[in-house]
């Protein structure tokens, strides 16, 4: 497998994508509810977690109008965003036929196989979405509005979950030191939570399937953190404020 | 007055397969719980299944355990038997003439249940009126000789209080067997033996690699059964995915048979198209449930192809007209290397003495060398002669990806 990965580093330039942006973007326990695409409705959500491979929601989506297409979306939970850009390259190498297209969106780095099917990486997370029935599905569209809740999801602020704790067990950062984020949340409409962390002054990542925010600036730093629900979305800000002498 | 049937053990030894049947569930979620066969539980064949690997049985007799009540002022112990229904019919009389003895004999070595009959033995009742699970040979069995298949056995139970007495039917049952080649291989499993273990094998899986090989009796015969089976589901059911680039759809980390299981049922699965990893994975997982021995694994990088027929394909040309694959996987025996052997039901060879050009005569690789560039083995056939030399094996790819 290290020698297709050598031969896929060179075909889709990894160097050259592989660097991750300045804000780090992290999402945990990622869930799909049913809800994220208007006009499809999930035919099957499994929740797939194999040794050796990130957590994968794997689902297969129907029109609410059906003309026989069917729509697959795939999202895998890495552990921060460069373990996502490699799965990333990991799963181009699942393609037979000519390389895919780099393409300049959605997500931070995407690649289309032809009309069919656009894989992306946005954060710690890789999304997979493809047109799988001889009925085209609207890929594009879909991967889009898919790149947007893993993103922002503004559309839906306001009526989400309740985030009940926030916090860290150390009062004070210090640089390059990892800090576990400890944070809950309930929805009153029930069904399944994920949450998102943003920061702009230190590295997010997944410990053990946690998350831990590593400091690589001053400070003080400020993590936005949201939890998404199937009715909405609600936000807090975790300040945690750099030790004396940092 | 009388006696009723009240449960059937088929895998009452989990951890054996010599003298019971194998541990199996039906899918990813639902086990299959022992006793296999219960009283006002099981009524369809398909609700009380029982896998066995002729390998691990053959020489030996096979054993099931039930378990009675008595009903009324019967006296105790009383003798209890099952009859193959399929020769001894109900209805018909206990007591035969020779001539018809010797038909029974003959018409029950060709037509008989795959499980034969159980032996009579005497059974007592407990003060609460119901027996202990008790053991049965089963004879007349044809296990050991069985080819690959899947069986409806009929049972028909009887019991006497004396041996002046004359038999009485009680029940009449039915169940689902399996006939495997072997103990299922990895990824299926029969340790541990928990509900929550997924890798023991699936009836659901089962159902189909038992059709597709139906009549094997070795290893080879099922695995090319098998890929036999999977191309021919081209193109109604599936078919090479040439719009989305050849990506994997069903086989991206682990095998998602639950997808592919429900795909074969006519429902969505994970969508009509498929690749050769898909098809690898296919092959070797289901094969493997039938007690073969395979791998997925690779070989490549980027090699030109010759003309071939993609599965779901009626044309001659380089998959979807590309010039080459990037890599290409198949079911692949041993160490997956030069010498052995592959079994590839995503696409059909040229098998003429020129692969490069018309006319084309379709082969299935179905147990081919894999061949050095240059041997005239399936690489050659793959792969065009200035490709060839690109289409190596990669032994390190080898794997047999988790089922879910």
């Amino acid at each position: 497998m290290q020698v297709q990965l050598d031969r896929l580093r060179e075909q889709y330039e990894f160097t050259s994508w592989s660097t991750p942006r300045d804000t780090s973007l992290l999402a945990w326990g990622f869930r799909l509810s049913g809800s994220e695409l208007p006009g499809w409705s999930p035919h099957r959500i499994q929740q797939v977690d194999l040794p050796g491979e990130p957590p994968a929601t794997l689902s297969v989506w129907r029109p609410a109008e059906g003309n026989g297409a069917l729509l697959a979306v795939n999202v895998y939970e890495c552990d921060d965003e460069t373990a996502a850009r490699r799965h990333l390259l990991r799963l181009l190498g699942e393609f037979q036929g000519p390389n895919l297209q780099r393409i300049a969106s959605p997500g931070e780095v995407a690649f289309a196989a032809g009309s069919a099917g656009i894989l992306f990486a946005r954060g710690n997370l890789v999304a997979f979405v493809r047109s799988i029935e001889r009925s085209p599905a609207p890929v594009a569209e879909n991967a889009a509005r898919l790149d947007r809740i893993l993103d922002a999801d503004v559309e839906r602020r306001g009526d989400g979950p309740e985030i009940d704790t926030l916090s860290i067990p150390a009062a004070e950062a210090r640089r390059q030191r990892p800090i576990p984020i400890d944070v809950t949340a309930s929805d009153r409409a029930g069904g399944p939570i994920w949450f998102r962390f943003r920061s702009d002054t230190g590295r997010l990542m997944l410990q053990n399937r946690r998350p831990v925010f590593t400091p690589t600036e001053p400070g003080p730093h400020d993590i936005e953190v949201t939890a998404i629900g199937a009715t909405g979305v609600s936000e807090r800000t975790l300040r945690i404020h750099p030790a004396p002498g940092e | 007055m009388g006696v009723q049937l009240l449960a059937i053990k088929f895998n009452h030894d989990p951890t054996g397969a010599t003298h019971e049947a194998l541990n199996l569930r039906r899918n990813a979620t639902e086990f299959v719980n022992v006793p296999e066969w219960e009283r006002g539980v099981s009524v369809n064949p398909e609700d009380s299944p029982a896998a066995y690997a002729v390998r691990q049985v053959r020489g030996h007799v096979v054993t099931i355990q039930a378990k009675f009540r008595r009903r009324g002022a019967l006296p105790q112990p009383v003798e209890i038997r099952a009859l193959d229904a399929t020769i001894d019919r109900p209805g018909a009389g206990g007591c035969v003439s020779f001539v018809r003895r010797v038909l029974r004999s003959l018409f029950r070595s060709l037509f008989g249940g795959v499980l034969g009959e159980a032996a009579a033995r005497t059974v007592a009742f407990g003060v609460s009126g119901e027996s202990a699970f008790e053991s049965f040979d089963l004879r007349y069995t044809r296990l050991d000789w069985m080819p690959v298949g899947v069986h409806t056995v009929a049972w028909r139970w009887q019991y006497r209080t004396s041996p002046a007495d004359a038999w009485v039917d009680f029940d009449l049952t039915r169940h689902r067997v399996y006939v495997l080649v072997d103990t299922p291989a990895d990824p299926w499993q029969q340790t541990p033996y928990t509900p929550t273990n997924t890798q023991l094998p699936w009836t659901e899986v089962l159902d189909h690699a038992c059709d597709w090989a139906w009549g094997a009796h070795d290893e080879t015969e099922a695995a090319c059964g098998v890929t036999r089976g999977v191309f021919a589901l081209g193109p109604v059911m599936v078919t090479y995915d040439c719009p989305g680039g050849g990506g994997t759809h069903y086989a991206l980390g682990g095998f998602n048979c639950t997808a592919f299981v429900e795909r074969l049922r006519g429902g969505p699965g994970n969508g009509y198209y498929v690749n050769c990893t898909d098809c690898a994975t296919f092959v070797a997982t289901f094969a493997n449930a039938l007690g073969c021995d395979l791998w997925q694994s690779r070989m490549g990088y980027g090699f030109g192809l010759n003309p071939l027929l993609a599965i779901g394909s009626g044309t001659w040309q380089p998959a979807c007209g590309w010039s080459g694959f990037s890599y290409h996987e198949v079911a692949w025996t041993g160490a997956c290397d030069v010498n052995d052997r592959v079994f590839d039901a995503c696409l059909e060879v040229d098998a003429d003495a020129d692969p490069t050009s018309v006319p084309h005569t379709p082969l299935l690789p179905c147990d081919m060398r894999f061949g050095n560039a240059g041997d005239g083995d399936y690489r050659d056939r793959l792969a065009t002669p200035v490709g060839s030399p690109a289409c190596d094996a990669q032994p390190s790819t080898r794997q047999r990806r988790i089922i879910f």
